[in-house]
């Protein structure tokens, strides 16, 4: 249902993907793991559209190709995008920070579906952005994209910064949220328990290339590792 | 200061104070657009005085207008006009930020220059399609009044107007920035423009609006100026300077700054010019701003929680 083909991202002159292809299937849990500049921030930014691609780039949600659409309307076609480092807006309440990803929608208010996944985040919804935890700024800005109403949902690093005992709780939330939403997922992740929890197929990522792929059913754990460690 | 008595220099420090008022609103208004455009877009628009001067204009050929075609209305014409100034500078600058500044954003050095440019092009357009020589509106009788608070001390009603229209039009912009869906978006844009891009907003149509919106306060400050002097082609270039020293002494970002900066440097050049020449109170202003930014080099107000 989304595809990318033959993807290029650079910095100026530097190359950091270079004619990457990836598919993702509807309601499925996609991992791009890789160790620290491997490149999965570039890649997802250039999918939600805050880096734009090189000639000959395809970003296709279903029929409609996105590569050359502002990130406004790639939102509108159903992709929405959970940063690494969250960017919360730091200035504004818990509950206008969701309402921003209510804008491009006909909802007025809230969601109750966002609270009932995040309890949290109804009792601070007065409080300011910038004032929660890393792991309710994490729950803040997955409900943000999820309003949105996407069909594949980006995640970068979601378990960044977050405290280890709650991990495999975010992991299940995932599966959550895609059972609930039907929605599809690529998530960029570091830490494998993660991934091995929440995710239905594994890519990994070195030098902005895709150098090994498998199906939760032929996982191999310590090869994974092996590409994650240094 | 002359010879003065202590009661003499009392009242004239009031009624210097109060003519002041007028002044004061202006700088707010123009220290107001300028900081919405800065902090949302990082662009210091040097032709925000001809926005002004926009709106002055608006105001005098309104009242030419209705004096001309239907003298009944007089009185109340003003009401309408400060609207219609608004209306015309945000068309303008709609304009403006859509064929022009869009284009240059992440360009600073660039945008200052083509923002004076258009600042020169305006006040042309000015001269030739207006004419050259100075205007004034027919300001209705009950604006011109005073209101003699004691024997030695009058108390201009157009200052207090003014007063009153600037916290009332302050107040609703701070409702519509937090309770609006443009509100938010502008929030948004200024806060984080990619993250606000991100999640489905359209920045940009956001960025043309909020300059719309920021011409179009100086448009109002504008129809104000109408009350303190006549409008030429070129009477924006006396306010832009004074306009962003009191965004710098307020501390760029704060609407508290902005208030107490608007007000201080308006009472204190009004309060100097009584005494001594135009140009001579300029400099005695610079000095104490100079003094004053020394101290606090980040402005009386800085905002402290920005990230
Ligand atoms: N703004 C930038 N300008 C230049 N190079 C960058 C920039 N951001 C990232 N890079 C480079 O791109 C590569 C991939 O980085 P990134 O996508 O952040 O990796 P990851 O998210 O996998 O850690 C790295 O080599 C990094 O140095
Ligand atoms: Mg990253």
């Amino acid at each position: 249902m989304f595809h990318i083909n033959s993807l290029n991202v650079s910095y100026g002159e530097s190359k950091v993907i270079e004619n990457l292809d990836l598919e993702l299937n509807k309601g499925e849990i996609l991992a791009v793991m890789g160790r620290n500049g491997m490149g999965k921030t570039t890649l997802f930014k250039s999918l939600i559209g805050i880096l734009g691609c090189g000639s000959g780039s395809s970003i296709k949600m279903e029929d409609k190709e996105l590569s050359s659409e502002p990130s406004f309307i790639r939102v509108r076609n159903g992709l929405a995008y959970v940063p690494q480092g969250r960017m919360i807006f730091p200035n504004l309440s818990v509950t206008d920070n969701i309402r921003t990803g209510l804008d491009s929608t006909e909802e007025k208010s809230v969601p109750d579906y966002v609270y009932e996944l995040f309890p949290v985040l109804k009792e601070m919804g007065k409080r300011k952005g910038g004032n929660l935890s890393g792991g309710q700024q994490q729950q803040l800005a997955i409900a943000r994209a999820l309003v949105t109403k996407p069909k594949v949902l980006l995640l970068d690093e979601p378990t960044e910064g977050i405290q280890p005992s709650i991990i495999k709780e975010m992991a299940e939330k995932l599966k959550t949220i895609r059972d609930m939403h039907q929605v599809s997922i690529i998530v960029a992740e570091q830490v494998l328990s993660f991934a091995l929890t929440a995710c239905d197929r594994f890519l990994v990522m070195e030098g902005g290339s895709i150098v090994h792929s498998s199906d939760r059913s032929e996982v191999d754990a310590e090869k994974i590792k092996k590409f994650l460690s240094v | 200061m002359g010879d003065y008595t202590f009661d003499e220099i009392y009242a004239i420090v009031v009624m210097q104070s109060f003519s002041g008022v007028s002044l004061m609103c202006i700088y707010i208004l123009m220290g107001l657009g300028l900081y919405i455009i800065f902090g949302q877009m990082g662009v210091i628009n040097m032709a925000h005085a001809e926005f002004l001067v926009l709106g002055s204009y608006t105001m005098c050929l309104f009242s030419k207008f209705v004096t001309e075609n239907m003298p009944a209305f007089e009185n109340y014409y003003v009401i309408f006009a400060i609207p219609l100034s608004f209306g015309v500078a945000f068309g303008v600058g709609y304009l403006v930020e859509w064929f022009l500044i869009s284009r240059l954003y992440h360009r600073p050095l660039d945008t200052l220059l083509a923002t004076w440019g258009l600042s020169l092009i305006m006040q042309q357009c000015f001269r030739s399609f207006i004419g050259a020589r100075e205007m004034s509106a027919d300001l209705p009788e009950w604006l011109l009044g005073s209101w003699a608070a004691s024997d030695i001390i009058d108390i201009p009603i157009s200052g207090l107007v003014l007063l009153l229209l600037t916290v009332f039009l302050i107040v609703g912009l701070a409702l519509f920035k937090t309770k609006t869906r443009m509100g938010l978006r502008m929030q948004a844009t200024t806060q984080n423009r990619e993250m606000t891009g991100a999640l489905g907003i359209n920045t940009k149509m956001t960025d043309r609006i909020t300059f719309g919106i920021a011409c179009g306060i100086s448009g109002i400050a504008g129809a104000f100026f109408t009350t303190m002097a006549s409008t030429s082609p070129s009477a924006g270039t006396n306010y832009i300077v004074d306009s962003f020293l009191v965004l710098v002494v307020g501390g760029l970002g704060s609407l508290v700054g902005l208030f107490v900066s608007g007000g201080f440097l308006a009472l204190l050049s009004s309060i100097l010019e009584f005494f001594m020449t135009g140009s001579i109170a300029k400099v005695w202003l610079y000095l104490v701003i100079f003094v004053v930014l020394m101290k606090f080099t980040r402005g009386l107000f800085s905002d402290k929680v920005r990230s």
